[in-house]
């Protein structure tokens, strides 16, 4: 399916919420395609764009599917409008929504799909965050983004709790080369787990260190020379 | 308990709201902003000088030069944030020798002064601290249009404002008593069958009680309206009952 980027209006992205709050009850809905092109429900976006129903292999690729897809564009009339996040959310809806083992569909927090007006919510919207990042750090990005579309990753979950780090390159950078493991494609082993030099132990670092540095500003390099002997397995070699 | 998060153990500076002022203004459909300073002349003049724009995970840092020689930087076009909440600024002088990127000063949630003075007049009154004798609140109405009522806590009541704001007991037994004042204030002042002016502070005060208790259609807003704006306020927020579960005892 192709469709001219359209957005949510206030009825829209109320059947949405109810639709995501009854898959979350267990009780089965047929899809509210409806909800994309019915005028009742959206309406254009304002930017003369239009998507695809692509499979993705990873967010990643979301990610450059939608940095392709806006370039050119002034997305800055869209960043903060819940009702272009939530339509794509929607959109994609069948390869982002988790499901369980029977195979229902269980999408998990309502904020994942439908933008938040929480400020600590909204970086969990899993089509916002996923386009600012690849546009902000093209490759880089892959840290957080390098698991299927429906899985939302543990390394970006320790991120968007303290929004600003997600803003220093130096940060992203540092923890591409602590967590990326280029063979792969994924996470080295026990980078999202709770250990000794994981992810989790990176953000409790970083939010010691930032009252005395400036994140914005750090290099990578002296970032990871700061850090003590238990991200030791994670440093890369020269 | 992570101490190290309320110790500054690093001597990084505080720099005060009151020496920067930050103006924001529309250009061709665009947002930009001009930053003035006045900062503390302790602060190394080398220390680079930094305005960060910021809201709802979007940020835009601009290089305002250094402490003893600021100087503009070519832009200061807002065009890479989220717009849909007010931006906040955030102030940072950094030492920058020997790429160390030590902080040596910072100002953090700064608004422009145009959100905050939109912030003022959205409020319905100003909580301030006065010697007040042996008084412990009082209300004092300005006939002002452009004023609004300010409640005074005696400056004597250790963090007189922050208790009043989160102490159940004492919004328990100051808000519904100041809230009467207000209205008879105003209702006092207006002429007979008058109305107030329109955007004033009385007005938004009248349409929030309202919005509390609709006044009946025959006797108007009187006496009986006043007690029955406290009444339904105090009910609405539960003030006794979060008082006594404060105090932690059955009265």
């Amino acid at each position: 399916m192709r469709s001219e980027l359209r957005k949510l209006n206030g009825d829209g992205l109320r059947k949405f919420r109810e639709y995501l709050e009854a898959l979350r009850d267990g009780d089965e809905q047929p899809y509210p395609e409806n909800l994309l092109l019915d005028e009742r429900f959206s309406e254009p976006s304002g930017l003369s764009v239009e998507v695809e129903r692509v499979p993705f292999e990873t967010r990643y690729d979301m990610g450059v599917y939608l940095a392709g897809v806006f370039e050119g564009c002034d997305t800055q009339l869209i960043l903060g409008d819940a009702g272009v996040w939530s339509w794509l959310a929607l959109f994609w809806f069948e390869q982002l929504c988790p499901r369980d083992k029977p195979g229902n569909m269980k999408p998990g927090q309502i904020y994942n799909f439908i933008l938040s007006e929480r400020y600590n919510h909204r970086p969990r919207q899993a089509v916002r965050t996923t386009y600012m990042l690849v546009k902000d750090y093209g490759e880089l990005a892959r840290v957080f983004l390098c698991q299927k579309p429906h899985l939302r990753g543990a390394i970006i979950e320790e991120f968007a709790a303290r929004q600003f780090y997600l803003n220093c390159r130096g940060v992203v950078e540092a923890a591409n080369r602590l967590y990326m493991d280029a063979g792969s494609g994924g996470f080295k082993r026990g980078a999202a787990a709770k250990g000794a030099g994981s992810s989790r132990r990176f953000i409790s670092f970083l939010q010691q260190i930032e009252r005395t540095y400036d994140l914005f500003s750090i290099s990578p390099e002296t970032l990871i020379a700061m850090l003590p002997a238990e991200y030791s397995k994670f440093i890369p070699a020269e | 308990m992570r101490i190290s998060r309320r110790i500054n153990q690093t001597g990084r500076k505080k720099i005060p709201r009151s020496d920067v002022t930050i103006n924001v203004r529309e250009q061709q459909g665009k947002l930009v902003f001009t930053a003035a300073f006045n900062l503390n002349a302790t602060l190394p003049p080398d220390g680079a000088l930094y305005v960060e724009a910021y809201n709802s995970n979007t940020l835009q840092r601009f290089d305002f030069g250094t402490v003893g020689f600021p100087r503009d930087p070519a832009s200061t076009l807002l065009d890479q944030l989220d717009l849909s909440s007010p931006v906040k600024f955030r102030v940072k002088v950094v030492d920058e020798s020997g790429h160390s990127a030590r902080l040596i000063a910072s100002a953090e949630g700064l608004r422009s002064e145009e959100d905050a003075e939109e912030e003022r007049k959205a409020s319905l009154m100003t909580f301030k601290s006065a010697p007040l004798g042996s008084l412990t609140w009082k209300v004092v109405c300005s006939d002002d249009e452009d004023g609004m009522p300010v409640l005074y806590l005696n400056n004597m009541i250790p963090a007189a404002k922050d208790t009043l704001l989160l102490n159940p007991v004492f919004r328990g037994l100051v808000l519904p008593g100041a809230l009467r004042e207000v209205l008879f204030s105003i209702l006092t002042n207006l002429d007979d069958g008058g109305e107030p002016a329109e955007g004033s502070w009385q007005e938004r005060w009248l349409g929030f009680a309202s919005g509390i208790c609709p006044p009946d259609t025959g006797a108007g807003m009187n006496h009986d309206w006043v007690n029955g704006v406290a009444e339904i306020f105090s009910d609405k927020f539960s003030l006794c009952e979060k008082l006594v579960q404060h105090t932690g005892c059955e009265l």
